[in-house]
């Protein structure tokens, strides 16, 4: 089994990749892209390389999402996305995926060769990849592809969208006033390089801005960790965060709803709770 | 006595040009109410008017002559005009029509007598008018001098006659005593003659100013609305150009008629809450602006701007306030179709909720809820299993849906299996009644709605209905009728206290509990004792009964984000909280929400089948 | 500009996770009481199509209810619209459909779809069917601009500009139609509220209805669901001390 791993330049995620290419066994190589991306020039670099391979690793950034199922259809192959595990069983390769908004677990078996998969970051233990190979994304043989990227754009730290953030630091009514926002879950939030949001209680409050507000009549988020400190966790605020993958609640009412939602919780006040989180994460992080 | 009388016209030459003067002053006055009288007719048709006239003449006793909902000062006044009218209409038949009528007894106790004291109350009442709004305005200006001039012609006439029966008009007499003795002939005659122009001007004027609702109220009165408030919006014929209204043509006769009526009085907008928490809704300005209109012209840029139709929460307590019976609500609403189903102009929260009604069923996006979570543990059955189930038990959407109120779902559902009640449920084939489509403005969703539920509930043969939602309530009881639903309905304070009468439950035992009159149960429906007596509360707040405060939540309202210093359910909370009672008593999902939220943990917040529950 | 904006009609995926049910059998989700409604980004793509302008055709494969989905969009004010009948499958075989269609459609300059589907979320059918036409993808886009053809003969028409998102921020990609574009959402594509009068007359309108023989697709394999289930997750909290949470946290931070 020939495995080819794609990396794009600069991409820590991609490093869990070599786990999965050991999983599924045989050769594996990598290739980098480098130069500056264009997508026709970039896919038909691809293309030539990998012609032959069995497997094609990618990760979840925007580019390999691109590329993966138009590289499987050129090559003759199957793409499948979003992978979590992946495994060979006859001979043949399985994907591991959450569908349905994340409310079930599909497995699926590849019917064609190359199969061609991204997977989702974290997926597999960190493994070191060096790239043995590059092709360059930005030249083609062909005169023109039809599509030239012309702009591109970082978005500043702080800018972006609530709605897009993965970590959010969340305080509702038992902060209790600005200052426990102020100086308690924005440190946390810095420390966690999350954003900030609110139930509806603490916005109306007047002790964050409106634009934190979370839930029903409010904005509506999908992180991968939401920690919900001092809020009840009444449905209207549920509606909000009803895509959030782990949600941690601090809270110290044991019977708030909060907790019926939430995997990890810890039921006590937050004031004493928020500090020590915040030493024991910094301890971690040295 | 037998021949007490006084001359008519006596000092008075020229008569004629009594009547000469008469025809301009008719004419003009006249005019002015057939070009309103026209307006009217102009207007789309209305449903039935004239029906029961039994109960609209009642009405219009009460109302226009008895005139209950007015002061005292203005019933006096009313009053006074009606009598110093009859009197000059005596005078009239007297005068032209060689009848005897003022004469003797009559002459004495009532043109003299009576005639002087009423005439003295429209001369108090214009003060008292005056007083009130701290100045004399030109109507009130010209009333009090048609009855100031009124009493100085007759105290000028009994002092120059030396009137025998100056004593049976005391005011008169009053006013004689003060006559100089200078030209006593000249000055009568003045006067006579400035009584007659100021009265005749002002009959003249009268069509052009608010002075109008003397002819409109009454009219409107009797052609009010005899259906409870909460049946009172109109149903949309889809095939028309225009759905809702747009233009002053969209209006109906009757809406015309209302801004007719309108005495400028502004009650409604003293009552109505988006207004008394600071917002710029005012009902009274609505009504004066769209009758002020030309036809053909918006009624919505400039008049009913849509920043005051969206703050509107369907309370209703305009309507019921309203002396001369003018519906303000429901034309609100009837802008609001407009908006939503012509413009798709509204509020992103109630798009939210509409568009979610839409996809499924129920307005609540994003919620974990199911519609059976509230039955866990508890044996209720579905109607298709239950097939000899007495009773549908509609749960309702803010019931099933919001986390607080599954609680008063659990309690209501254990109460009636207490008492031996059959019921059983529709469970996850339930769909939103429609009823916040409704308010909002999308008539085309709640007729999809309604008929609907109207379909799945005769597919399950279902006669009676009890749900704890006074929205529902009033929907499927007023509403749904039209859809072919006529189903018994019941609301649940209803049912459990017919469950109290009949021995089977106890009432709650009566702690410190103060009860919140939904809207949609109590002013629009009027059941205003039996959720008090099932809860037991004994503690009124100022505004309650048909005079309740709104919680805020009806109209879309609990759908969109209010400013935080403008809350209706943050007044009314705060009056709740100052009654000192231990327990606010509810019994709607949205007054338990808005309660809940604007009380902030200051009492407890309670449905009354949560207190029953209590007690048995 | 002809613009063809492929639209999914799938299982509400607002519907809460207590009352979601899988046929172990059949390999997919239950109906049960959860409603049909448009997948969202589809709907986004409409709305693209309807800031951008031009004679735009909804296409949709799928069951027969899938015809409320495109009236929705003819509500919207989508031109004309069309509906392939059949039960889908996956992504390679719903591209050879819409292919096959947009074919008979065409042509087109511009071709709209989901960035993914909220039900089965696989993200490939808009690259894939770009593949089947042969023509260039541009993915994640949530704005476009300009594009529309040549006024006079011998003038190129102007690129289309398109913005699209990218995990560090965002890009602009020139092209030249034809093209495939999928859309993902942002606050300026929500989809428009159709006027109630809209609804009303899209009922009236015609519809162009495929029968998958007469599209001439062959059957085709790709992938297979071997394995449906739903994960048991614990509903209750797991309670820890600030150390244990800690650790948590950290661990799910790392993996992003």
């Amino acid at each position: 089994m020939t495995n080819v791993i794609v990396l794009f330049a600069e991409d820590r995620a991609a490093q869990g990749l070599a786990g999965a290419a050991e999983k599924l066994g045989g050769e594996t190589r990598a290739v980098r892209v480098d130069g500056d991306y264009q997508i026709e020039e970039t896919l038909d670099a691809l293309v030539e390389f990998c012609r032959g391979s069995e497997v094609v690793l990618f990760a979840n950034d925007t580019y390999s999402q691109e590329l993966a199922p138009r590289l499987a259809h050129r090559l003759g192959g199957v793409c499948v996305g979003d992978g979590v595990d992946v495994s060979r069983v006859d001979g043949r390769v399985r994907v591991t995926r959450q569908v349905y908004g994340g409310k079930a677990q599909a497995v699926i078996e590849l019917r064609r060769l190359p199969a061609v998969v991204w997977l989702r970051a974290r997926s597999f233990a960190c493994g070191a990849v060096a790239a043995s190979a590059t092709v360059d994304g930005a030249r083609s043989g062909r005169r023109s592809t039809g599509t030239k990227i012309i702009e591109r754009h970082v978005a500043q730290q702080g800018a972006s969208r609530l709605e897009d953030a993965q970590v959010i630091v969340s305080g509702g009514r038992g902060i209790g006033g600005p200052e426990g926002f102020r100086e308690e879950l924005q440190p946390l939030a810095d420390m966690l390089g999350a954003q900030m949001a609110a139930s509806r209680a603490a916005c109306d409050a007047g002790w964050v801005p409106p634009t934190w507000q979370v839930g029903q009549t409010g904005k509506k988020v999908a992180p991968e960790l939401y920690l919900a400190i001092a809020i009840t966790g009444a449905s209207q605020h549920m509606a909000g965060i009803s895509e959030a993958k782990n949600i941690v609640a601090i809270n110290i009412d044991p019977e708030a709803p909060i907790f019926k939602h939430a995997r990890f919780g810890i039921v006590d006040d937050y004031r004493k709770v928020v500090p020590q989180l915040r030493e024991k994460l910094a301890r971690r992080d040295s | 006595m037998r021949d007490a009388t006084r001359e008519i016209y006596w000092n008075i030459s020229h008569v004629w040009l009594m009547y000469v003067l008469l025809v301009p002053a008719i004419a003009i006055g006249g005019w002015g109410l057939l070009r309103r009288v026209q307006r009217w007719r102009r207007g789309k048709s209305d449903a039935t008017r004239f029906d029961r006239p039994i109960v609209r003449i009642r009405r219009l006793l009460d109302h226009s002559l008895a005139q209950r909902r007015n002061p005292l000062f203005h019933r006096l006044l009313t009053w006074g005009f009606i009598v110093l009218t009859i009197a000059t209409i005596v005078v009239g038949l007297d005068a032209d029509f060689g009848t005897s009528i003022m004469r003797g007894a009559f002459y004495l106790y009532f043109q003299s007598l009576i005639v002087d004291v009423f005439g003295a109350f429209v001369l108090g009442a214009a003060v008292v008018a005056a007083l009130r709004r701290t100045r004399f305005t030109p109507i009130l200006a010209a009333i009090f001098a048609i009855a100031l001039t009124g009493f100085l012609v007759e105290g000028w006439r009994i002092a120059a006659t030396h009137d025998p029966w100056a004593a049976w008009s005391p005011f008169g007499n009053l006013v004689a005593e003060l006559v100089p003795a200078q030209a006593m002939l000249e000055t009568h005659r003045t006067l006579w003659w400035l009584h007659l122009v100021i009265t005749f001007a002002f009959l003249a004027w009268l069509p052009f100013t608010q002075m109008r609702h003397v002819v409109t109220s009454p009219l409107n009165i009797y052609t009010s609305n005899l259906a409870p408030i909460g049946a009172n919006l109109k149903s949309v014929d889809f095939e028309q150009e225009r759905l809702g209204v747009a233009t002053l043509d969209d209006f109906t006769w009757k809406d015309r008629l209302d801004f007719d009526a309108c005495t400028e009085c502004g009650r409604c907008t003293d009552a109505c809450p988006a207004h008394t928490v600071g917002k710029v809704l005012s009902p009274r300005d609505i009504i004066m602006e769209l009758r002020d209109r030309a036809e053909g012209t918006s009624a919505i840029e400039g008049a009913a701007s849509p920043e005051a139709l969206w703050e509107c929460t369907t309370c209703a307590a305009c309507v019921e306030v309203c002396p001369v019976f003018i519906e303000q609500m429901p034309k609100i609403v009837d802008m609001r179709r407009h908006l939503v189903m012509e413009q798709a102009e509204f509020p992103e929260g109630m798009q939210g909720a509409v568009m979610s009604l839409e996809k499924r069923g129920h307005p609540f996006s994003g919620t974990q809820a199911t519609r059976v979570d509230w039955a866990q543990g508890l044996d209720v059955q579905h109607v298709s299993a239950a097939k000899d189930a007495e009773i549908l038990f509609w749960v309702g959407c803010g019931g099933a849906l919001i986390e607080r109120n599954q609680k008063v779902i659990r309690a209501t559902a254990q109460l009636l299996q207490k008492a031996n009640v059959s019921f059983a449920i529709l469970g996850r084939d339930e769909k939103c009644s429609g009823d916040p489509a409704r308010r909002i403005g999308n008539e085309f969703l709640f007729e999809m709605l309604a008929k609907e539920n109207v379909a799945n509930l005769t597919k399950h043969n279902v006669r009676k209905v009890i749900t704890p939602c006074p929205h529902c309530f009033n929907t499927f009881k007023n509403e749904y009728p039209r859809y072919g639903g006529t189903f018994e309905v019941w609301h649940h304070s209803e049912y459990l206290e017919k469950l109290v009468d009949e021995g089977k439950l106890a009432p709650a035992k009566s702690e410190s509990v103060t009860f919140h009159d939904p809207c949609y149960l109590g002013r629009q429906n009027g059941v205003y004792d039996a959720p008090r007596k099932v809860a037991g509360a004994t503690i009124e707040m100022e505004r309650s009964r048909n005079k309740s405060f709104c919680c805020g939540g009806g109209g879309g309202m609990s759908f969109v984000d209010e400013p935080a210093d403008k809350r209706v359910n943050q007044e009314r909370a705060n009056e709740a909280v100052a009654t000192g009672a231990e327990v606010l008593a509810v019994s709607c999902p949205f007054c338990m929400s808005m309660m809940e939220d604007g009380v902030r943990g200051r009492m407890r917040v309670q449905d009354i089948s949560e207190l029953m529950l209590g007690a048995n | 500009m002809n613009i063809v904006v492929c639209m999914k009609q799938i299982l509400d995926p607002e519907v809460p996770a207590r009352d979601f049910r899988i046929d172990a059998a059949k390999r997919e989700a239950e109906r049960g009481s959860a409603s049909l409604v448009t997948n969202i980004f589809c709907e986004n793509a409409l709305e693209v199509a309807l800031q951008l302008g031009g004679n735009i055709t909804a296409l949709s494969y799928g069951a027969e209810s899938a015809e409320d989905t495109l009236r929705k969009a003819l509500a919207m004010k989508a031109n004309a619209a069309a509906l392939v009948v059949g039960e889908g499958g996956h992504p390679l075989h719903v591209a050879q459909v819409l292919a096959a269609a947009i074919r008979k459609l065409g042509p087109f300059d511009l071709i709209l779809t989901g960035r993914e589907s909220g039900d089965w979320g696989a993200g490939q059918t808009g690259a894939l069917l770009a593949e089947e036409l042969g023509l260039p993808c541009v993915s994640f886009a949530d704005s476009l601009e300009g594009g529309h053809p040549a006024r006079q003969a011998g003038e190129t028409p102007a690129p289309l500009r398109i913005r699209r998102q990218t995990e560090a921020g965002w890009e602009i990609v020139e092209a030249q139609t034809p093209v495939v574009v999928t859309i993902t959402n942002e606050e300026h594509n929500v989809p428009r509220i159709p006027k109630v009068r809209d609804v009303m007359m899209a009922h009236r309108q015609p519809l162009t209805r495929f029968e998958l023989a007469d599209l001439g697709v062959a059957s085709s394999d790709y992938y297979e669901v071997v394995e449906l289930a739903i994960p048991q997750k614990e509903s209750r909290c797991e309670l820890l001390d600030v150390d244990g949470l800690a650790q948590r946290i950290t661990e799910i931070t790392a993996a992003l």
